[in-house]
């Protein structure tokens, strides 16, 4: 589903002073040409005094003396903020703002020049996604940074999305990157136990100040074994001297689904379900009760959200003096999801304090405490009582409520009678097939409910000993605890008769300890910046859930379980030490005069989860860059910046759990106790590693008007770890069917090469009108170039569920599946190809041959059956790449006078996908609704369609449910409307002058579509 | 300059022991099972860990996964298969069609499980002997670790009989020296697994030798009553 969102924001912004004695100060204001800027505007930092320079860049002001500092700002110029001492002239420099190469990167265990940086990385605008209105920042992350590609599943308030960086680098490992806050690692994922949550949903994206995308394998280097996916560094915001700023930021939007299924309604209902019975040669069933009252129920609309209001509020208060500063905020955040049950709401106080003790020792805490609470619906894809699946299969001629119904609700639990767990048949002379619930029943009585604290503390001391040395050491503690509880209502749904009532209380700890030492030092233009440091980090996870069945008295599910509720007990409990990670690693950045670059970086590490002699793994990289516009030969009139640069690192993967180790399992024989192996290790395994190569080209062009960055890169994964299936004759436990039990070895090669593409254009730049263009263009192709070898002979190809495959020479996750190849006019039967290319008919007439076996087809609209034959797993063929192959974003920025316009348009393409509810759900030949496209099924012979004969039963055949089928595959290439905003800022000065006072606010109204929920679109197997 | 400079290589070296603690971050093990590195490091989990051979011989997962046990190699499903190819029988349950009618082939699942069923009984035999060889003279007298090795080696020894019967043909055709069945070692390695891949099928009569040199240990260390 997509929603729509209206968002209204209001910040403000005051600014706290104090008053004393007047004089003069005066001075000119300059760009970085030495030519002087009119119109700049000279204010002191609480608003109260101010002026503008005159032509010639010349100002003059009489202050109190309490102003201490004067603020100097012009658009697309820095701000610069020079502090008033005895001076009574003063003059300014003022830095273009244009994404200019003047900027800082935040790379590992530091900060570098961006014009000094040799690695790839994307710095992310987080002023353009600090109005959206989102709980956590992953959303937003797409289409704003080129390579990284970011996917959200569904409209649900509170699933993660899923971050790729240059495409997908291992099969079973980790492909997600790793995420710094602060310089520490912090735990993502979907966590809580009762429902979905996003840890990441712990930082408030008000407080944070930067968003660094590291890429390639020079960036990542520093980070050793855990940067195979990339790494984003957030920094988050600090305090900052002389002045207390307060800041109020709220945001209140509307969101309702902006597209649903097309199902249909209860008169095409009728015909249609009644038509699948009938072609099987059974007795109608929709419709035939007519003395029952008949209904036309939309029951996507019962379970979707309208106008559902979200909410943040954010109070941040932002100061300090000269030897300390602080930045405090406090938020909370209300949002709703796509479906009625599914809300998130989020509190979150952060606290961050600098101080210097002296000029040697400074030190810190970055503290951030939050809550968050998710309300959720059983949505999986299997589940019954899920909400979207329940409502595009429930009959639409039946009510949700009923007036002899229990509690009003259309369910047919008696206190005295018989009791079933279904809804009343009414005009149907059934209910609903496969035992589907009324969802609208269990949707507002069951509850699945998780409460989530987190804590997260970043405590640092450096000391800087001699000029240019500095020692950094940093303990990072992240703690997620989640309080899950499920009740399960004991009249009608997943609990019937029972009635479930169970609790989980989940506790992880992460604690992080890394010490740096910086030292700096310039001898005669060659300059040198070394790091070196260590970094341990330990984590544990456990759990203890208590699950009550058979309860007493239904009253016990509504929030937690009570001793003695339930008569029949489980209890579940788990301890993990998940990955160890000790390592030491070493960087050197070397330039001279700017102009030649050089960086070599090393490190070591070890995890736990490697056998005792493997554990240890290294990994190095180099990387160098070439100002060329810094040559004398080069004439810097059009191009004022050109870098070429390389690079070169190895990487590694971190693996979980202990894989180099066999576990033994509780195998009870009769009543004795008993331990058997439940699964075979290998002590041999090694570290996954990959090797990223990278060459790019950095441009700006007319004084950074023009800004333009590409990359090629490669990375080269190898000893891929991959749970091989040994011979049923290994023994190994874990077989399924014809696959013996798997051991994790390190066997398999794959690569990702691509460019990317990234342009800033300052379209047009006047004083009253700007216009600014951003495009970003990625392309990633992914290729396995090799499996393993069972007995000597290369495998070709593995399984990854029922859909996909791993195969050599292609991409990961392949579809594969049936071609089909229509449907035969003459009779309406299904067709497909074989693999050989035979054209075969699924036999669906009962009057020639067996219904549900295939036959040779002479042509599509022959009524003749051939010779039988069959459609196996050996037709299967390559369907498509499953993964996009190229994405990226344009966004237009316009800014007139202070009315402000931002368009981005997300386009991503390359891909097919398997429309798996098209299959299972919208075509099910069941006794359940169906989707529109069931109307244009076959009926009469010599019909040209697409869509087969309905036979109630034959589902499996027909469509070839658990397997990939040509017809339901669809391309994944979109071009979507991502965002429009328009904004209206007022211009302090001018509200200055008509207030009379020392407020100065900001307004905007925006108005934002986009699409959130890409559940059509998106249904990407990621791995 | 100077008293700073060594106030910072008083802190390192101070500081560098720390650094060295922290490898305890590496070595740890799971809490929450039982590995082959503690599987058979005090006498009672021995004695557990016999009791898992005996449960996979009398039945172990069925080919759909981890989630039922039918009873292969010598539990339920063992019974009720047997009764079903006999005499006497008359069948009226679909599922035991294709044994009754002797039309199954080497894909039917309950085939499968069957021989699923006697190589996982034989590795865990294996891993069971290989753990109570180890542990012999230490956590468990050695008397009592022959008599458990004699136990795993005389369920080894059932199994690769019932192998025979199932799969190879019999002795009498060609003295034993058709195909019998493939090898088996105690698979954690790599290089386990390919030895055993490369390893051609021993003939019928080798595989009789190698029941017959288990069940002449088995004879020799087991006790003359059972423990129960």
């Amino acid at each position: 589903m997509r929603k729509l969102i209206l968002t209204l924001s209001v910040v403000l912004c005051f600014v706290l002073n104090a008053a004393a004695q007047d004089r003069s100060i005066s001075g000119k204001v300059t760009n970085e040409k030495n030519a002087p800027i009119e119109g700049v505007s000279v204010t002191s930092p609480d608003g109260k005094y101010g002026t503008q320079t005159d032509k010639d860049g010349n100002y003059q002001l009489t202050l109190p003396a309490s102003v201490k500092a004067l603020s100097f700002s012009y658009v697309n110029f820095e701000t610069a903020i020079r502090s008033i001492g005895k001076a009574t002239v003063i003059n300014t420099t003022l830095r273009s703002a244009d994404k200019s190469l003047e900027e800082v990167v935040v790379i590992g265990y530091g900060t570098q020049q961006k014009k000094a940086f040799t690695g790839s990385s994307s710095k992310i605008d987080v002023k353009e996604m600090s109005t959206l209105l989102t709980p956590s920042i992953d959303k937003q992350l797409a289409g704003r940074a080129a390579g990284v590609q970011v996917t959200t599943a569904g409209g649900l308030a509170n699933t993660p999305a899923v971050i790729r960086i240059r495409g997908i680098q291992s099969i079973t490992g980790n492909n997600n990157p790793l995420i710094v806050v602060d310089g520490t690692p912090i735990i993502t994922g979907n966590l809580a136990f009762a429902t979905n949550s996003n840890a990441l949903g712990d930082i408030n994206p008000a407080d944070i100040e930067t968003i660094d995308v590291l890429k390639d394998g020079s960036a990542t280097a520093i980070y050793g074994s855990r940067a195979a996916g990339g790494v984003i560094l957030i920094t988050t915001k600090k305090g900052s001297r002389g002045r207390s700023k307060v800041t109020y930021e709220g945001i209140i939007g509307f969101s309702s689904p902006v597209k649903k299924f097309d199902l249909l309604n209860a008169a095409e209902f009728k015909t249609i379900a009644n038509e699948k019975l009938t072609n099987a040669g059974l007795a109608a069933r929709a419709g035939v009760n007519t003395s029952a009252d008949a209904y036309d129920t939309d029951w996507q609309d019962l379970v979707m959200n309208k106008n559902a209001p979200n909410q943040s509020h954010t109070i941040s208060l932002q100061g300090g003096s000269d030897k300390t500063t602080f930045y405090f905020s406090a938020n909370y955040n209300d949002q709703k999801g796509i479906v009625i049950s599914n809300y998130n709401r989020a509190y979150r106080v952060r606290m961050n304090v600098d101080h210097e003790l002296n000029k040697f020792v400074k030190f810190g805490n970055n503290l951030s405490v939050s809550r968050q609470q998710d309300g959720d619906q059983n949505n999986g894809s299997n589940s019954l009582g899920g909400a979207i699946a329940s409502s595009l299969r429930l009959l639409p001629n039946v009510s949700p409520y009923s007036a002899t119904g229990w509690e009003g609700y259309n369910i047919t639990y008696s206190p005295t009678g018989t009791s079933t767990n279904s809804m009343a048949i009414g005009p149907n002379s059934q209910s609903v097939d496969d035992n589907f619930f009324n969802v609208l029943y269990t949707m507002k009585k069951n509850k699945l409910y998780s409460d989530k604290y987190r804590f997260i503390d970043n405590a640092y001391m450096e000391l800087s000993p001699i000029k240019g040395m500095k020692f950094r050491s940093q303990v990072g503690i992240d703690m997620f605890n989640d309080y899950s509880y499920t009740g399960l209502n004991v009249f009608h749904g997943d609990g019937f008769l029972t009635g479930t009532s169970s609790n989980s209380d989940f506790n992880i700890l992460r604690l992080v300890w890394s010490n740096v030492l910086n030292y700096n030092k310039t001898i005669k233009g060659h300059s040198f910046f070394l790091t070196v440091g260590h970094e341990a980090q330990t984590e544990t996870a456990k759990s203890l859930s208590a699950n009550g069945g058979s309860l007493t008295d239904p009253f016990f599910i509504a929030e937690n379980y009570i001793t003695g509720s339930g008569t029949s007990n489980t209890i579940n409990g788990t301890y993990d030490t998940i990955n160890g990670i000790l390592s030491f690693f070493g960087r050197l950045n070397y330039d001279y005069k700017n102009k030649y670059f050089l960086q070599g970086s090393i490190r070591r590490d070890g995890q736990s989860a490697l056998a005792p002699g493997n554990k240890y793994g290294t990994f190095p990289g180099v990387s160098v860059g070439w100002r060329l516009s810094e040559e004398r030969f080069w004439n810097k009139k059009y191009i004022n910046e050109l870098k070429l640069k390389a690079s070169y690192a190895k990487v590694g993967n971190t693996l979980g759990g202990y894989p180099y180790l066999t576990n033994f399992g509780p195998r009870n024989y009769g009543n004795l106790g008993g331990l058997g192996p439940t699964g075979v290790g290998n002590p041999e395994l090694v570290w996954e590693t990959s090797i990223k190569y990278d060459v790019g080209i950095e441009v700006g062009a007319l004084n950074n008007r023009i800004n333009f960055t590409g990359d090629y890169f490669l990375n080269d994964v190898n000893n891929l770890v991959i749970d091989v299936p040994q011979p049923l004759s290994a023994g190994i436990p874990g077989s399924i069917d014809l696959n013996g039990g798997a051991i994790p070895q390190n066997i398999g090669k794959l690569e990702n090469r691509g460019i990317e593409l990234s342009l800033n254009l300052g379209i047009i730049r006047n004083k009253n009108f700007t216009w600014d263009l951003n495009v970003n263009y990625s392309q990633v192709n992914n290729k396995i170039k090799s499996l393993y070898s069972l007995g000597g002979v290369p495998v070709l190809q593995i399984p990854n569920g029922n859909y996909n495959v791993i195969k050599t020479g292609e991409p990961i996750n392949i579809l594969w599946g049936y071609q089909s190849a229509g449907v035969n006019a003459a009779n309406g039967n299904p067709m497909f190809y074989k693999a050989d290319g035979t054209l075969i008919q699924l036999n669906l007439s009962r009057t020639t041959g067996t219904v549900g076996n295939f036959y040779l087809a002479s042509s599509k609209n022959d009524p003749v059956l051939g010779t039988l034959s069959s459609l196996t797993a050996a037709d299967k063929v390559n369907l498509g790449n499953s993964t996009p192959t190229y994405f990226g974003a344009i966004t237009n920025s316009f800014d007139y006078k202070g009315f402000g316009l931002d368009i981005m348009l997300r386009y991503s393409g390359g891909n097919k996908i398997m429309n798996y509810t098209r299959q299972e759900v919208l075509f099910n030949q069941s006794f359940q609704n169906n989707g529109r496209e069931a109307l244009e099924r076959w009926t009469t012979p010599g019909q040209i369609t697409d869509v087969p004969k309905l036979y109630y039963g034959q589902a499996a055949n027909i469509n070839q449910t658990a397997s990939a089928n040509s017809r339901f595959v669809e391309k994944g290439d979109y071009i979507r409307l991502q965002n429009v905003t328009f904004s209206y800022t007022v211009n302090p000065v001018a509200l200055e002058k008509i207030t009379k006072g020392y407020v100065k606010s900001r307004f905007s109204y925006k108005v934002k579509t986009y699409g959130y929920g890409l559940s059509i679109k998106e249904q990407i197997l990621t791995i | 300059m100077n008293t700073i400079m060594n106030k910072i290589k008083m802190g390192l070296i101070l500081f560098i022991p720390l650094l060295f603690s922290c490898k305890k971050v590496l070595d740890t093990s799971p809490y929450g099972s039982i590995t082959d590195a503690s599987a058979f490091s005090t006498a009672s989990k021995c004695a557990l860990a016999l009791n898992g051979v005996y449960d996979a011989a009398q039945g172990d997962y069925y080919v759909t996964g981890t989630t039922e046990n039918r009873g292969y190699p010598f539990g339920a499903a063992n019974i009720y298969q047997s009764d079903a190819r006999g005499e006497d029988l008359v069948n009226i349950q679909a599922f035991l069609q294709i044994t009754y009618q002797a039309t199954y082939n080497s894909t039917s699942a309950n085939c499968v499980a069957m021989w699923k069923g006697l190589y996982e009984l034989i590795n865990k035999a294996n891993i069971g002997i290989a753990g109570f060889r180890s542990a012999s003279g230490g956590v468990i007298s050695s008397a009592t670790a022959a008599q458990y090795e004699a136990e795993c080696r005389f369920l080894r020894a059932m199994a690769h009989h019932e192998g025979l019967l199932m799969f190879a043909r019999p002795y009498l055709e060609n003295s034993g020296a058709s195909l019998g069945l493939p090898g088996e070692a105690f698979i954690n390695t790599t290089a386990a697994v390919n030895s055993i891949l490369s390893t051609p099928r021993m003939s019928v009569s080798g595989v009789y030798d190698k029941i017959l040199l288990d069940l002449d240990y088995a004879e020799a260390n087991l006790p003359a009553a059972s423990r129960y």
